[in-house]
């Protein structure tokens, strides 16, 4: 009974994730490019070519073993999870798209097909924006908003400050050497010896230091006890209030950051 | 000093290194022909990159003595490959024959190309959170590999999960040879010959896809350059797009392995009935070198290049099973009837 009941869980975590990650995550590219190759396969083979690789794909992704599988080599937590979910969702759009403009010219087909991906594009509502240009005079390929950042921290000879890892780690790219209370690692606990108790109330700090971000007397309580010269927030958690209550004095501001001194 | 050091090794070990042991490769497989050296002489040097680096970093070994080492192993095999230096010349030549033929194409072509290139580099915002970057950073200031931790300066309790895919070591090491700043290196010296690189593997795979129609697979080549760059725009693949993170080892394993080994399968699928000889040479040393090749970009790498090779053989089971090996047992014995002969 157990063995049954395992296996409707596993095929309802399946279903969870096949739901989740197609719709989130329906890729253009691949859609195209499939559509792509169809186009010049034979209409004589494309039923037989199409089902022999949606049932290969059933049997070899879509069962409870490789799924398991999957899961025990970590791969579940990374993005690759999602394509070999995505796969069967691309060969169905592409069979159709390739049904429908069989027999007709490849002018027809272009149009029918950029017509499809248009209808598409806008239904899975992407986010189309010019937010990721920017005229980078840097050869760290770094913001303007690091850069700025950079600059404040070395004017004001800091060694050592809090910032979230979006911050850090961009920062730290651009070859700065100062250092940082967190990161990716510490939140997740990975090569830390959390039996020493000296680690283990780091780690807690931490973790508590990511989940209030606003919290400017925390921040600055865990800034101080872990000596650190600033603390970098996003503007949206400045409050100069707090900030004189604290005896916190402001070191700089960026487009989307605020740096508070200790 | 330093500007010609910079220089010469940015030729050495990103242009003849690659190319000559590409051409030795491809030689000794019996493939002379074939196009796409430079994309042979990359996965071959990322594959001797990983054997080499991976006992390193477990015996804590300096990133500078890794240098040493990994300087000395590419000038001797620079040096062993120059058997085949004649090859390489033959090919170049007849690389610069076919585009003297469509000059205007192609002058026209590489133009559009280096200005993507520009403009991947100089706007576009890259889109990387993960520790590639930061971690070569850290090796190259502190002169270890994955020993400190990149982020606060701690020493590692032990060598980190990340050290399994060591391409962060890749870019720290050719920093530390060149004496640019790794960051400098790999978003914008190595982007502009990854971009380039994956680019090749699309024309590759178009041949393949598409073949002796070349219309089909221009088009192919325009709608894939045209995608990548919409693709900045939107919030979709931004760490596998290689015009935003062409660095990153997912976007390694997803643009210039994956489609690599799809070009491998599809030939395999076209010549599995020609030579037995085919099979034990070339398909399965460049089996092993993708599989080290997707282990050095991510952890589990490895798994997806396994994946997509037993689909083929699976699917070539269910083509037709007995007739390759009939093919190949006839091949076999053709084999030893010449061989006698």
């Amino acid at each position: 009974m157990s063995a049954v009941q395992n296996l409707i869980a596993i095929m309802t975590q399946i279903k969870e994730a096949y739901n989740t990650y197609s719709a989130n995550y329906f890729n253009l590219t691949l859609v195209l490019v499939l559509t792509l190759i169809l186009l010049f396969v034979e209409k004589e083979n494309l039923d037989i070519a199409l089902g022999k690789y949606l049932g290969l794909t059933l049997v070899l992704i879509l069962n409870p073993f490789t799924y398991n599988n999957i899961r025990l080599y970590g791969i579940t937590q990374g993005q690759y999870y999602q394509v070999f979910f995505l796969l069967p969702v691309i060969v169905i759009i592409s069979y159709l798209l390739v049904r429908h403009t069989c027999g007709k010219s490849l002018r027809q087909k272009g149009t029918v097909i950029i017509a499809c991906l248009l209808v598409g594009f806008i239904c899975t509502n992407f986010t189309i924006s010019t937010d990721c240009l920017q005229i980078m005079p840097n050869l760290y390929r770094a913001e303007n908003e690091i850069i700025g950042l950079k600059a404040i921290l070395e004017d004001n000879d800091v060694v050592k400050a809090c910032a979230p890892m979006d911050i850090s780690t961009p920062l730290l790219e651009t070859g700065t050497t100062i250092n940082f209370l967190f990161g990716y690692e510490e939140i997740n606990g990975e090569n830390l010896d959390l039996g020493n108790a000296e680690t283990a109330v780091f780690y807690q700090a931490v973790q508590e230091i990511i989940s209030q971000p606003g919290n400017i007397p925390l921040q600055a309580q865990y800034a101080r006890q872990y000596s650190c010269d600033c603390f970098i927030l996003k503007k949206q958690y400045d409050d100069p209030g707090l900030r004189a209550e604290n005896g916190l004095t402001l070191l700089g501001t960026t487009e989307t950051c605020v740096v508070y001194q200790l | 000093m330093g500007e010609l050091r910079a220089i010469v090794g940015i030729i050495f070990e990103l242009l003849i290194f690659p190319m000559l042991i590409g051409q030795a490769y491809l030689s000794i497989v019996e493939k002379k022909k074939e196009p796409g050296i430079m994309v042979y002489g990359y996965c071959l040097m990322f594959a001797f990159f990983l054997l080499i680096i991976s006992p390193m970093i477990y015996w804590k070994i300096s990133l500078k003595n890794a240098a040493y080492v990994w300087i000395g192993i590419s000038l001797s095999l620079s040096a062993l490959a120059l058997i085949y230096i004649k090859n390489l010349i033959q090919t170049l030549k007849e690389k610069w024959k076919r585009l003297m033929v469509k000059k205007i194409q192609g002058i026209l072509f590489i133009l559009f190309l280096v200005c993507v290139i520009a403009f991947s580099l100089f706007c576009v915002i890259p889109k990387d959170n993960d520790q590639t970057i930061i971690t070569s950073v850290m090796a190259w200031q502190t002169n270890t590999m994955f020993v400190y931790n990149p982020y606060t300066g701690q020493e590692y309790m032990n060598i980190p999960a990340i050290a399994q895919a060591p391409i962060s070591m890749f870019y720290a090491v050719i920093a530390k040879i060149i004496g640019i700043h790794p960051t400098i290196l790999a978003k914008m010296l190595l982007s502009a010959f990854f971009i380039l690189l994956c680019m090749e593997v699309y024309i590759l795979l178009s041949t393949r896809l598409f073949d002796k129609n070349s219309r089909q697979r221009k088009s192919f080549i325009w709608i894939i350059v045209f995608l990548f760059i919409g693709l900045i725009f939107t919030n979709i693949n931004e760490k596998a797009n290689i015009l935003q993170s062409v660095w990153t080892g997912e976007s390694l394993l997803v643009n210039l392995l994956i489609p690599f080994c799809l070009y491998i399968i599809l030939e395999l699928n076209n010549k599995i009935k020609t030579s037995s000889k085919y099979i034990r040479k070339y398909y399965i040393s460049i089996f092993l070198i993708l599989v080290l090749d997707a282990k050095l970009f991510s952890v589990n790498g490895g798994f997806y290049i396994i994946f997509m090779f037993l689909v083929f053989i699976l699917l070539a089971l269910i083509e037709g099973g007995r007739k390759i090996v009939s093919g190949t047992k006839f091949d076999s014995n053709n084999d030893t009837n010449q061989r006698s002969l």
